[in-house]
């Protein structure tokens, strides 16, 4: 802004003195010696415009009901709007043309069952990222765990189609983030534009139910696109220690500790004209006790201008049930279909309004993976709830 | 596709002042030589090959050209760079107010590429592409 005013200032004398000139020789020199000036003020105008520090920022509010407590993606009869609501700022130095340094801070209200004014702040990420003249770009510090097509969006729910990224596949890992570091590069393979990125580091998240450590992960992603479809895959495995996998519950502390976890993806995009369809499927693997549980989902949206209505089918299955048949673990096993009936509208530029009706059921003889039934399921009586329905409304914006 | 630029070419004889036309144009001294997949790449940050400029949203021939290079509508651009922007790969090309600024801009910005109406173009800048 200074630079702007600085510029019109200048501008308004160069006019002025031009004003007084006689003499057509005079004024040519005068008309070229502004012009030269005039170029200058362009440039500067210009430059002012690549600072070395950018700021943006985002957030969401929403309202959210069930049909009943069983508790699908912790929402239950009881409405909640805290939840549902978040802020976040994002600031970028520019410590040189090729290294940047990033961090994000980001609010986010707790579930209202959590009481009090509970608000929490945390640095979401921190990083310092350098692109090497190769292509190749390193990063260092706290990013995102790049295990879902959505990951990097994760609370960014402005860059998201759906209301909310479906469960099914999206709670596979609730460990979102890591500190360490990874490698980007793209490049051409037969003309056709390869992404990979490698990454390692560490996880750890204590506020978690039961307190969960990833260590020593190390994980791939490769994707390729050709702008109307995107193939992702991705690959990780990790030491998983859970401090106690039954906090909650009156059974006796069972921790797991350093089990091999592993992780598999598979996305799929396209996205052409008014069509957009959507689909991941993904595998959680653990060793012992702790399940291993596939869970996919399918998204078709279509668009009309502004709004677009989309559909969702999701399921999740655990596949070792046979490892808990029955006490207090068997309330990990898990069978669920959700069906997801939602719109996008982008009410105006920076800002979208979604509406999700989401129905639960066929949950078999599990608990349905929901914290209603798991607690019932873990003493023993049983599913209390045989299906659930959960009504969102959401404002996702972006600045 | 085909139905929808017959519709759009029916439009144009019927009312040739209300469809604004759009060429790809670059600073004189270049890029030159771009295919229409560079220029996709350009406004989707795939390349930082050269500079690109964009005419702040609203205007028609913003739309076309985004209809005909990135088959992105201004919503789907919108959450594009939001998602750009928050994961750090790149902030969205800077905007000037309307076609005649887009052709001083490039005119003025060393390896730089724009679009604009083509009654809007001199030759202080260099058209590299056409529909």
């Amino acid at each position: 802004m200074k630079q702007l005013r600085t510029t019109k200032t200048r501008l308004a004398v160069c006019l002025l003195v031009s004003a007084g000139v006689t003499g057509a020789h005079a004024q040519e020199e005068r008309l070229d010696r502004l012009e030269s000036q005039l170029e200058r003020l362009q440039q500067d105008m210009r430059d002012s415009r690549d600072t070395d520090f950018r700021i943006n920022g985002f957030m969401s509010t929403g309202y959210a009901r069930a049909s009943n407590n069983a508790g699908y993606a912790g929402i239950t009869e009881d409405s909640d709007v805290r939840s549902q609501t978040l802020f976040a700022v994002q600031g970028t130095f520019d410590l040189s043309d090729q290294t940047k340094a990033t961090f994000q801070l980001l609010s986010r209200g707790k579930p209202k069952a959590e009481g009090g004014d509970n608000w929490e702040t945390q640095l979401e990420w921190g990083y310092v990222s350098h692109k090497m003249n190769n292509g190749l770009r390193l990063r260092a510090g706290k990013m995102r765990t790049p295990l879902f097509m959505y990951s990097d969006s994760l609370d960014l729910g402005y860059a998201q189609p759906f209301t909310r990224a479906p469960n099914a596949v999206y709670d596979q890992v609730s460990l979102s983030s890591f500190t360490g570091a990874d490698v980007t590069y793209n490049f051409d393979v037969l003309g056709q534009p390869i992404r990979t990125q490698v990454f390692t580091g560490h996880s750890e998240n204590q506020d978690l139910v039961g307190g969960a450590e990833l260590r020593n992960i190390a994980g791939a992603v490769v994707s390729w696109t050709d702008y109307t479809w995107t193939v992702r895959g991705v690959a990780a495995r990790a030491e998983t220690s859970i401090d106690n996998l039954l906090e909650g519950t009156a059974a006796p502390q069972l921790e797991i500790e350093d089990e091999d976890g592993k992780f598999y993806g598979l996305g799929l995009e396209y996205e052409q004209g008014n069509i957009l369809a959507v689909s991941e499927i993904t595998r959680r693997d653990t060793d012992g006790v702790f399940p291993e549980r596939d869970g996919a989902y399918a998204t078709l949206g279509y668009r009309f201008d502004d709004v677009m209505p989309y559909v969702t089918y999701a399921w999740v299955e655990t596949q070792d049930d046979d490892k808990r048949p029955q006490g207090p673990l068997a309330a990990f096993n898990e069978k669920r279909e959700d069906y997801s009936l939602g719109v996008r509208w982008d009410a105006m530029p920076g800002i979208a309004l979604k509406a999700d009706w989401t129905h639960s059921r066929a949950f078999g003889d599990t608990s349905g993976g929901l914290s209603g039934n798991a607690t019932s399921f873990a003493t023993g009586q049983g599913n209390r709830f045989d299906h659930t329905n959960v009504y969102t409304l959401k404002l996702d914006a972006a600045f | 596709m085909k139905t929808l630029r017959m519709i759009a070419l029916a439009g144009l004889f019927a009312a040739p002042l209300s469809m604004a036309d759009v060429v790809v144009i670059a600073h004189p001294d270049g890029p030159d030589n771009l295919s229409e997949n560079d220029v996709r790449d350009l406004y989707l940050n795939r390349s930082n090959a050269a500079t690109p400029f964009e005419i702040a949203e609203g205007s028609e021939v913003r739309a076309e050209f985004h209809e005909w290079i990135t088959g992105r509508s201004n919503s789907q651009l919108q959450s594009f760079w939001a998602e750009q922007t928050f994961t750090g790969e790149g902030q969205p090309p800077a905007e000037v107010g309307d076609s005649a600024r887009m052709v001083d801009e490039v005119a003025a910005t060393p390896n730089s590429v724009g679009y604009a109406d083509p009654a809007d173009v001199d030759d202080s800048v260099e058209v590299i592409l056409t529909p």
